[in-house]
């Protein structure tokens, strides 16, 4: 498991990972039925992809077959809906962890507290109107400046702001304009009692990492699979 | 048969045989199926000729036979054709013809019934004595006959068998279904298009003239100048004619498509609109078709800011289901003569049911379509044009991003001025693509007023 301020930042590209019938098997009962669910056979693919490849890294991590794993929900700090996706507890302290995924690209991100990532795959079109979604602060930020700085600072902004949201549980349903987080900003990296790292991502795409705390996440970039 | 009663100035055509109703022993078999033992007897080869001749013109065929239910497989193995209903049985054949008009949604009058029987013959011609009665040695005739030459032959009455079976699967599941007929209407995922008609369409306008006489309102007979018929080139006048539209309706459910089944012509003079013609094919009967059309007329009518609605409507013995579902519609008769159905514009509008697309309505038909273009170009995924509207937009089975959701809202609110996440505050109408789309159509176009 990493320690301190360690952040273990896995990025995969669904593409390039084969399920297999024997690592469709890790899947539980649950994840196995979503992935049916699903109407492209592109977005199965990730689904599958995506949970195979946590279990498995989980597994590493905690010593615990990928089968035997159990997963839960933690409520949602501000609703108490079920949120965000954990390990249960066992008799060992168990990591934190957070996934995400936008166009081919894949994140699992690994901590020994609380962890938020998000990446987003360049929209193919104008994204101004999310500028609305974001705090008045930094919908001012962003306004003030022109193409395409303007529409970089946007993503930004939004994958900041999700990786915080995702760190504290509460996600985006109930909004991600409550606090400012960009980039430079007054308050720094700290934002909502979390540290914000911007990662560095392939081209095309902007991700962002939040840890709890007001301590700055050192990030391990480990091997694409 | 009743042939009309000429009518110099305005006359009324032959009327057109719709669905022929068939005897079984000695007419369609060469012999009797229950005397026959092991080996029923064939078809008359005459008679299949004349059934596949009369089938290729829209047509349908049925049966009626005092036979047991598994005489009617038979013959429809040994005639190679699929019977739209049939009736078997040893009551009344008038009441076989009764019953197969009410399945096939047609007026009794629109059937002809052939039979080597001269004694069931007269039992249906004493009792239903506006149905065409036959031997069959006159129906080996019929194919030339003016009540069985349809004036125009669309790809619409070609495909009219299949869409009766299709219409009996329907009402199979509407039978089952436990809500009212707008649940049932939209859960088959019912699409009703109102549309300009084109150059394309005036042959079928000019079959929906013909043939139509239960929701029409000319009731068979000409409307504009005397000796003008209602032909494809009047149609084809019309459609460049000044303060002039000629419209049509086209219906399709998860069951099948009916293709163009009603349409009409609208006549746009300084405050009023007026409809000399309105007509509606009886496939589309208790599917709130007609009823769609009158709200839309009154509608738009109301919006390009004309006082009145007329509607001429010549009365007669079958277009009686017009003339109610004009009475629903909130439209009275003034005077006695001549008979002019209006309606009030100044009255709250009439709602058009969320399935329906039409000129100047946001239907969520259209507002799904775009939904699907937007999300196709904001993600590159071509795919995502082709969502059904039961899918789930996010997490399985389509599973939207976050961004993208909020940007698909954001769309919304830019395009249909619709603020989703601000008026649906538990964004259960996120649910699918399709409530998403009814959410925002109904929001854009709402049924109070223009």
């Amino acid at each position: 498991m990493p320690s301190g301020d360690l952040v273990d930042v896995w990025w995969f590209d669904t593409r390039a990972v084969t399920t297999g019938p024997v690592g469709l098997a890790d899947l539980s009962q649950g994840e196995r039925d979503r992935a049916e669910a699903f109407l492209f056979p592109a977005d199965r693919h990730r689904y599958q992809v995506t949970h195979l490849m946590l279990r498995r890294l989980l597994a590493g991590y905690t010593g615990t077959p990928p089968s035997m794993l159990r997963l839960a929900r933690e409520p949602c700090p501000h609703c108490g809906a079920p949120g965000k996706p954990v390990l249960e507890p066992g008799p060992r302290p168990v990591p934190s962890f957070s996934l995400t995924h936008s166009g081919d690209m894949v994140i699992i991100a690994v901590a020994g507290r609380p962890v938020g990532v998000d990446v987003e795959r360049d929209a193919a079109g104008c994204v101004c109107s999310l500028a609305q979604a974001l705090h008045p602060a930094d919908a001012a930020w962003v306004a003030g400046l022109g193409e395409p700085d303007r529409h970089d600072a946007i993503i930004t902004c939004w994958v900041r702001a999700e990786a915080v949201l995702k760190c504290t549980g509460q996600g985006i349903g109930h909004g991600l304009g409550g606090f400012p987080v960009r980039p430079g900003g007054a308050a720094g990296p700290a934002v909502n009692g979390c540290t914000v790292r911007q990662l560095p991502a392939p081209e095309g795409y902007s991700a962002a990492v939040a840890l709890a705390g007001a301590r700055r996440p050192v990030l391990r970039a480990r091997p694409a699979i | 048969m009743t042939r009309a009663d000429p009518v110099p100035e305005n006359p009324v055509p032959a009327n057109t045989v719709k669905c022929v109703v068939w005897d079984i022993d000695n007419t369609l078999l060469t012999g009797t199926y229950l005397e026959s033992g092991d080996e029923p007897p064939g078809a008359d080869p005459v008679l299949a000729a004349v059934l596949a001749e009369l089938g290729e013109r829209g047509i349908l065929h049925a049966l009626a036979s005092k036979n047991p239910p598994e005489a009617a497989a038979h013959t429809a193995r040994v005639t190679g054709w699929r019977f739209a209903a049939a009736e078997c049985g040893w009551g009344l054949k008038s009441g076989a013809l009764t019953k197969i008009a009410a399945t096939l949604g047609i007026a009794v009058d629109a059937l002809a019934f052939v039979d080597d029987d001269a004694y069931e013959r007269a039992e249906v011609g004493s009792a239903l004595p506006g149905v065409l009665v036959l031997s069959p040695e006159e129906a080996a005739e019929a194919a030339g006959w003016p009540e069985f030459s349809p004036p125009v032959i669309t790809a619409e009455a070609r495909r009219r068998g299949e869409m009766y079976a299709e219409r009996q699967r329907r009402q199979e599941a509407q039978r089952a279904f436990g809500g009212t007929q707008e649940q049932f209407a939209e859960s088959v995922g019912t699409r009703v298009t109102i549309a300009a008609a084109t150059a394309t369409d005036v042959p079928r306008l000019a079959e929906l003239a013909a043939r139509t006489r239960q929701f029409n309102s000319a009731a068979g007979r000409d409307v504009g100048p005397p000796g003008e018929g209602m032909t494809q080139d009047w149609f084809a006048g019309l459609l460049s004619a000044p303060g002039c539209d000629v419209i049509t309706v086209r219906l399709r459910d998860a069951f099948g498509d009916d293709g163009m089944v009603g349409g009409c012509v609208i006549s746009r003079e300084a405050g009023t609109w007026t409809v000399p013609l309105l007509m509606m094919s009886c496939r589309a009967m208790g599917r709130g078709v007609i009823d769609a059309l009158l709200a839309w007329l009154t509608r738009q009518a109301a919006r390009a800011g004309a006082g009145r609605l007329r509607i001429p409507c010549v009365p007669d013995g079958r277009n009686v289901p017009l003339r109610l579902a004009l009475a629903a519609a909130g439209f009275r008769v003034p005077e006695r003569l001549p008979v002019v159905y209006e309606r009030d514009l100044g009255a709250s509008l009439p709602a058009l049911p969320g399935w329906v697309t039409a000129p100047g309505e946001a239907g969520p038909g259209s507002v799904a379509d775009d939904l699907r273009a937007f999300l196709a170009s904001a993600t590159g995924r071509d795919e995502l044009l082709h969502i059904p509207p039961a899918a789930a937009l996010f997490g399985a089975p389509v599973g939207l991003d976050s961004l993208t959701g909020t940007l698909l809202l954001r769309e919304i609110q830019r395009r249909f001025g619709v603020d989703v996440a601000g008026e649906d505050l538990n964004l259960d109408s996120l649910a699918t693509l399709g409530t998403l789309a009814a959410f925002v159509a109904e929001r854009a176009r709402p049924g109070g007023g223009p």
